[in-house]
């Protein structure tokens, strides 16, 4: 069965874009219009246009202090900024929320205001944000649906995946890992495979029947002494938030894109060597993914650029390579 | 001023070093010992707070499954202690909760707010890391609290400035809070001044009768964290809720909109206490008056509730004068009940009348909630108005009954004497009348009640202290008072000779003997006089010059 398959038939009634159940009777129901299952309220814009706009879900998993906030945020910019990467492509919100929260980033976090540690809440009490992408090359109109989670709640072997709705749901996840601080913290990614695999394990997930996809992000990775030149080259070499912020246009499209993705499938791999080679508990945690019938792409990012050193304010963030995991999200879910 | 005891759970971000389980990130860093795996509860409501980089505190009040309270106050930590909470020194929050049990808080009148005050003041709720630090590693936080009793809204009390009839329905949607949580509603306070909430509720729930507080669970603010609606009765936010169930009240507007009934209560005395509050609310002519009002209406309204006395402590009287007016009706109600118990309908009521306006409102209201009234002081309160009202009356028989009921010798003596002379088998009542003279002998009673019998001049006013008027009975003519008809009179000499206490027949016996006109009597009354050793001279004399 193809992921397109899988994410078709999940996607063949509409769904709460935050408990993910099928929503009943909305054609012709008052607004606001809620789910009867979390109650959470769902945009007119989401219900008129889902069909055409279908949503991509992103999980995130990863540990406190990796930078899981801090990815959604620098990779909302710079979507809100995708005008200038296609021709007729533009993201909006579509919630209040979004909106206040395209404010925040426009005024704090592009001007280096850290945002605070995230806190753990159960699934009702977490928000959604809803981004509409349109028109974009390849990949065409989605909503971008984030949720987002602290890293407490991946901290332990099974986790509370009922607060976590899209985790055992949704087939794709990014895995955020941070080499510096899990070498500070004596935990090895192999552990946090584990937390991974146990949780879907028992929350009724079938990995040879269903086929789970990794994005796996070495964030951070300016941070990290022992990548390969060619990687560490890789990072340094993106530019596109630094054009992006200046109003400068990106040529995402057509043969760019695919130069760029096939980029990203040699860097992929040359991390999973990386990973076999230097990375404590790295073999494990491949030959877990193996055993599992997991496929998994390799990415690296550094979110703010640089180290923040000055007390969490007044950094300015340069992120590097922020869009190469939503780009595996996006072909993960579309082109498989 | 009670000394209560409270458990504590502190939650907030730390660094493996400060972390009981050796992890950094958000967790529970310290919980009384006595607490076991129930504060994961605890943990769940107070896991997520988004202060958005505004110094905002947030206070919640809630239940946990084992019946015990949760009071948390929560502040953020804006660029902490690299090593205590975060090394990148993103912005965190502290959370600080007192667990206490009903039993605890029901001391303090089930008043949340009364704790918060207590806890601030005694700097108990840990507000840096500093002070989480010393928790943590010298001195665990105090668990004693003396908590001050709040007995009305301080100064510049909030809801001063809300229109009456608003404050009204911000006090039935008080009462509603069981049934909105039954629901999974709750109430959305919408404002961008997030302390106006906290002053809001504290100013509300003080309008509560203590009892109805403990549904009123509430958390201040919840932006970035909205709970599902239902897990508090009440939540205060900066922006609408992107779930459904919240029924929203712009703060600024002054406006609430109550849906469906707005009186659920089917009990009647809390009714009472609603009557009350709608009664001050319009006769008051500004807040302030309901809030010095407040605790003495709900001290009244307990009591009903209980069935018990009113403290004896002094209420306030315009309070007592509001709940009364408010409940008058269900108030005679109560009264005429209690009265049945001792009199048919139509006297029971005569006397309610007496008794609602020769007693002190205080104790008319003890007496309607404890649905009880001691036969002495009904005694005393009928012995005062008969003497204070025209001697013709059609009830003495009843009264009689009731005095012996009673055994409230003056009211035995007065009415035994009015009853005897109309009989023609008196010897009961000369038994009667002897209970009450020796009683009133042996208590040095008995001149005192001669007098006021047989003297006007001597009776104390029954209505003065209340500066009530008794309500009058058409045709009657009160001002003349209580008196003896000359054969009543000899039958009370009689009785005090027969009792050999003739000593006290001086004075007004005297005067009295000296304008009898019936001869026969005056003969038959000198045999006895004469057989007594102890009657006073101007008495013989007045006796023996009328004959």
């Amino acid at each position: 069965m193809t992921m397109l398959n899988l994410v078709r038939d999940f996607l063949s009634d509409i769904v709460c874009p935050r408990c993910l159940e099928p929503l009943k009777n909305w054609k012709n129901a008052p607004q606001p219009f809620h789910c009867q299952n979390c109650r959470c309220i769902i945009p007119l814009s989401y219900l008129r246009e889902v069909k055409k706009t279908p949503p991509i879900f992103v999980q995130l998993f990863g540990l406190t202090g990796v930078g899981k906030t801090m990815f959604l945020d620098m990779l909302r910019l710079q979507l809100y900024d995708m005008a200038n990467l296609w021709s007729r492509a533009f993201a909006s919100p579509i919630t209040q929320l979004d909106m206040d929260h395209r404010e925040i980033l426009l005024t704090e976090r592009r001007h280096g205001t850290l945002a605070s540690s995230t806190a753990s809440r159960s699934r009702d009490q977490n928000e959604v944000y809803i981004m509409q992408l349109k028109n974009m090359d390849r990949w065409n109109s989605h909503f971008l649906v984030l949720m987002d989670f602290s890293g407490e709640q991946f901290n332990t072997l099974e986790i509370a995946a009922e607060d976590i709705p899209f985790l055992c749901r949704i087939p794709v996840t990014i895995m955020l890992l941070s080499m510096p601080d899990m070498n500070r913290q004596d935990k090895t990614v192999e552990s946090l495979m584990d937390s991974y695999i146990t949780t879907l394990k028992n929350n009724g997930v079938n990995f040879s029947r269903t086929q789970r996809h990794l994005i796996i992000v070495f964030n951070k990775a300016d941070l990290i002494r022992n990548l390969p030149p060619e990687i560490n080259d890789y990072l340094q070499r993106d530019q596109i938030y630094t054009l992006l912020k200046k109003n400068k246009p990106v040529d995402m499209s057509g043969e760019h894109l695919s130069a760029y993705l096939a980029e990203m499938a040699y860097i992929s791999d040359k991390l999973a060597n990386w990973v076999w080679n230097s990375v404590p508990g790295g073999r494990g945690m491949l030959h877990r993914l193996q055993e599992n019938n997991i496929s998994a792409r390799f990415t690296i990012m550094s979110a703010t650029g640089h180290e923040l050193t000055n007390n969490g304010t007044g950094f300015e963030p340069v992120p590097r390579r922020v869009l190469d995991p939503f780009f595996w999200l996006m072909e993960a879910h579309v082109r498989q | 001023m009670p000394d209560i005891r409270v458990q504590h759970v502190i939650f907030t971000r730390v660094e493996r070093l400060y972390s009981p389980k050796h992890a950094s990130g958000y967790q529970i860093v310290y919980q009384s010992p006595s607490l076991g795996n129930e504060t994961i509860q605890i943990e769940k409501r107070l896991q997520c707070f988004q202060s958005g980089g505004q110094n905002i505190d947030r206070y919640q009040f809630f239940w946990m499954e084992n019946d015990r309270a949760v009071l948390a106050k929560s502040v953020p930590l804006f660029r902490p202690n690299r090593e205590i909470i975060d090394e990148y020194q993103r912005d965190a929050f502290l959370a600080h909760a007192l667990v206490l049990s009903r039993a605890d808080l029901a001391q303090v009148r089930n008043d949340p707010f009364a704790i918060f005050e207590a806890a601030e003041q005694s700097k108990l709720f840990a507000g840096n890391e500093e002070q989480l630090v010393r928790y943590l590693q010298q001195a665990a936080p105090s668990e004693q609290l003396h908590v001050h009793i709040r007995k009305k809204q301080q100064a510049q009390s909030f809801l001063g400035d809300w229109p009456r009839g608003e404050i009204s329905k911000l006090y039935l949607l008080g009462l509603q809070a069981p049934t909105l949580l039954q629901q999974r509603q709750s109430l959305l306070m919408l404002t961008n001044d997030t302390r106006e909430v906290y002053t809001l509720l504290s100013a509300l729930l003080l309008l509560l009768l203590p009892y109805e507080r403990t549904a009123c669970t509430f958390d201040t603010f919840v932006d970035g964290c909205f709970p599902s609606a239902g897990t508090f009765w009440a939540i205060g936010s900066t922006r609408q809720a992107s779930s459904s169930g919240f029924l929203p009240i712009r703060l600024s507007e002054r406006h609430v909109q109550v849906k469906g009934d707005t009186d659920n209560s089917t009990d009647s005395k809390v009714r009472a206490y609603s009557e009350w509050l709608q009664h001050s609310l319009q006769s008051c002519t500004d807040f302030e008056q309901v809030n010095e009002e407040v605790y003495s209406a709900q001290l009244v309204a307990d009591a009903f509730l209980a069935k018990k006395a009113l403290p004896n402590e002094q209420l306030n009287e315009r309070a007592l004068k509001h709940f009364y007016t408010a409940n008058a009706k269900s108030i005679q109600h109560i009264l005429t009940q209690i009265l049945s118990n001792f009199f048919e309908a139509p006297l029971a009521k005569e006397i309610v009348g007496v008794l609602e306006a020769s007693r002190p409102r205080q104790e008319i209201l003890s007496i309607a909630a404890q649905e009880i009234c001691a036969p002495v002081t009904l005694a005393w309160v009928i012995y005062y108005w008969r003497l204070n009202e025209q001697a013709e009356f059609e009830h003495w028989d009843d009264l009689l009954k009731f005095a012996e009921q009673a055994n409230y010798a003056p009211l035995l003596l007065m009415t035994s004497l009015k009853v005897h002379s109309r009989l023609p088998f008196q010897q009961k009542y000369e038994k009667l009348q002897d209970k009450a003279v020796q009683s009133l002998f042996n208590k040095e009673k008995l001149t005192p009640v001669l007098n006021e019998l047989l003297n006007a001049k001597n009776r104390p006013a029954l209505f003065e202290k209340t500066q009530r008027a008794l309500p009058t009975t058409p045709g009657a003519n009160s001002s003349k008072g209580f008196e003896l008809t000359d054969e009543e009179f000899l039958t009370l000499v009689s009785a005090i000779l027969r009792n050999n206490v003739g000593n006290v027949l001086s004075g007004f016996f005297a005067q009295r003997i000296a304008l009898l006109q019936n001869k026969k009597a005056l003969r038959s009354l000198a045999k006895d006089v004469r057989k007594s050793w102890n009657v006073p001279h101007d008495f013989v004399n007045a006796l023996e010059q009328n004959q």
